[in-house]
């Protein structure tokens, strides 16, 4: 039941909150309510990640899958916006679990800003890639299993995490939800959307069989 | 010679907050004009003068951008203008955009200051206390980087040589590489760790930072000027009517203190620099 509860809160409960400080207090001060329980929605997770008596694997492993989405980012910074980052993370949900996912996913986004650059944008990204490992995470079986599954999640990631950010330019320039603002960010951003979905597919296709082949390897090697 | 960049991690985020705090929530221009200088005049202490005008001009074209679209969205306000396409244009939206831009350019030069002051090495510190396995995470991540793109380079370059495949499959096949690597690394690392005790209780952290009377003393002026700041009553009405706060002692002193405030950084290089030329001249 306790473990279930923390899912509700996390899910459900901050996305309420920001919907209801958009609805009911249109100042410019609720950006950055937002912002603080996009801040706090993280918390959770680091704490766990603290108390919890994890192996000295796992922490390794997290910092390993962290470096390698952001050195990703270098990486394959000669083609733009090609990014494995969003894919990353899902892989390391699917594998290592919900926790972990988000974890990988909120260290990814506040580690490699500090090579492109820190700003009030970066809680902001490291809920959306948190997010996006932490529900890999929930639905790990069957996107273990089925193909179709997992491209259609990756489309639904890159749709998501461009959303967000569209979700927080709004949010900064105006203070409330501005939904005139909102949908004209949105246009503007259909291209970079579109290559955001078109990389994040190829990657899992790619990045998802060779990973199986890895951990399979591994265990066999080291026997975890 | 000692600059601002070298105090204490808990002074300089405080500061930062502090700093940040008024320049987000505040949306008065007076504020956001002093807090810009501020951030402004450090940026030309430490960074060339060719790449400050460079971002200068870059940030100018996004101030304009943010200042004209704002009235397209937003059509409250009192004093009509014209009309586009049937939308009032009004004076108000236009003064809104302009505090906006003015506002979101801001923010942008206290992160640019916050990039230069704030290496890794500081938020670990800062991180450490709190949460020391996320610092742990946070500083294997950080040499990690670096490592996986060097084994990315020499794998790429092999293959580039031996192999006549497209530039976008070699890339994937040099990643591939560095995945496995990193990942049979990772186990080794953390066994090693085991067999040097890194499941011991009682570990001691390392931390090269330390509390001066310098900090302390930075610390308290700044804590007093934001409160000072904090206590004015300025909040400007833009809509439906532009109202500007009045000019009372309470909120001249309230400006003034932002003043200070923002200028903090400026003044501690110069007056190191001044004490470092004083000490050169002696000898």
């Amino acid at each position: 039941m306790k473990k279930y509860l923390k899912y509700v809160v996390i899910l459900l409960l901050i996305p309420l909150l920001i919907i209801a400080g958009a609805c009911f207090y249109p100042e410019r001060s609720y950006a950055f309510v937002s912002l603080i329980a996009v801040l706090l929605s993280c918390v959770p997770f680091f704490l766990s990640f603290e108390k919890k008596n994890n192996s000295t694997r796992k922490i390794v492993l997290l910092a390993v899958m962290t470096a390698l989405s952001a050195a990703g980012r270098f990486i394959f910074a000669p083609v733009p916006f090609f990014k494995p980052v969003t894919a990353m993370v899902v892989i390391a949900g699917m594998y290592f679990g919900a926790e972990f996912g988000f974890l990988t996913g909120a260290l990814s986004a506040f580690i490699s800003n500090f090579y492109f650059g820190q700003g009030a944008w970066t809680p902001f990204q490291m809920f959306s890639w948190g997010i996006i490992g932490f529900i890999a995470g929930l639905l790990s079986s069957p996107l273990i299993k089925s193909k179709i599954l997992l491209i259609v999640y990756g489309a639904l990631a890159g749709v998501f995490y461009s959303l967000m950010m569209d979700v927080w330019t709004v949010l900064w320039m105006d203070g409330y939800f501005n939904i005139e603002r909102f949908f004209g960010a949105v246009i503007t951003a259909l291209p970079v959307t579109v290559k955001y979905i078109v990389s994040n597919i190829i990657f899992l296709i790619i990045l998802v069989p060779l990973f199986e082949k890895k951990i399979e390897r591994l265990k066999t090697k080291y026997g975890i | 010679m000692n600059s601002f960049k070298n105090l204490n991690p808990y002074f300089l985020i405080s500061y930062f907050i502090f700093v940040l705090f008024i320049s987000i929530f505040s949306f008065n221009p007076i504020y956001l004009t002093s807090g810009m200088l501020g951030a402004l005049s450090y940026c030309f202490l430490i960074l060339e003068k060719k790449n400050i005008l460079k971002s200068i001009i870059f940030y100018l074209l996004i101030f304009l951008a943010v200042a004209v679209l704002n009235p397209l969205f937003s059509h409250n306000g009192k004093t009509v203008l014209f009309f586009i396409n049937d939308n009032r244009v009004t004076l108000e939206a236009l003064i809104y955009g302009a505090v906006l831009a003015l506002a979101v350019v801001e923010v942008i030069f206290w992160f640019k200051c916050f990039n230069l002051i704030f290496d890794s090495e500081k938020i670990i510190f800062l991180f450490g206390k709190i949460s020391p396995k996320t610092a742990l995470v946070i500083s294997m991540t950080l040499r990690f980087i670096p490592n996986f793109i060097k084994t990315f380079r020499s794998v790429n370059t092999s293959q580039k040589l031996l192999l006549k495949n497209h530039r976008l499959k070699r890339y994937l096949n040099s990643f591939s590489a560095v995945i496995t690597q990193s990942m049979e690394n990772a186990v080794i690392t953390s066994d090693s760790m085991n067999a040097r005790g890194y499941l011991l209780k009682h570990k001691t952290f390392y931390s090269r930072f330390k509390f001066t009377p310098t900090d302390l003393f930075l610390l308290i002026i700044s804590a007093v000027l934001f409160i000072l700041t904090v206590i004015g009553r300025t909040s400007f009405t833009y809509y439906p009517e532009f109202i500007f706060p009045d000019l009372s002692l309470l909120n001249c002193i309230s400006y003034f203190s932002f003043l200070v405030l923002s200028f903090i950084p400026f003044i501690f290089e110069i007056k190191e620099g001044i004490i470092w030329k004083f000490s050169v001249s002696k000898i």
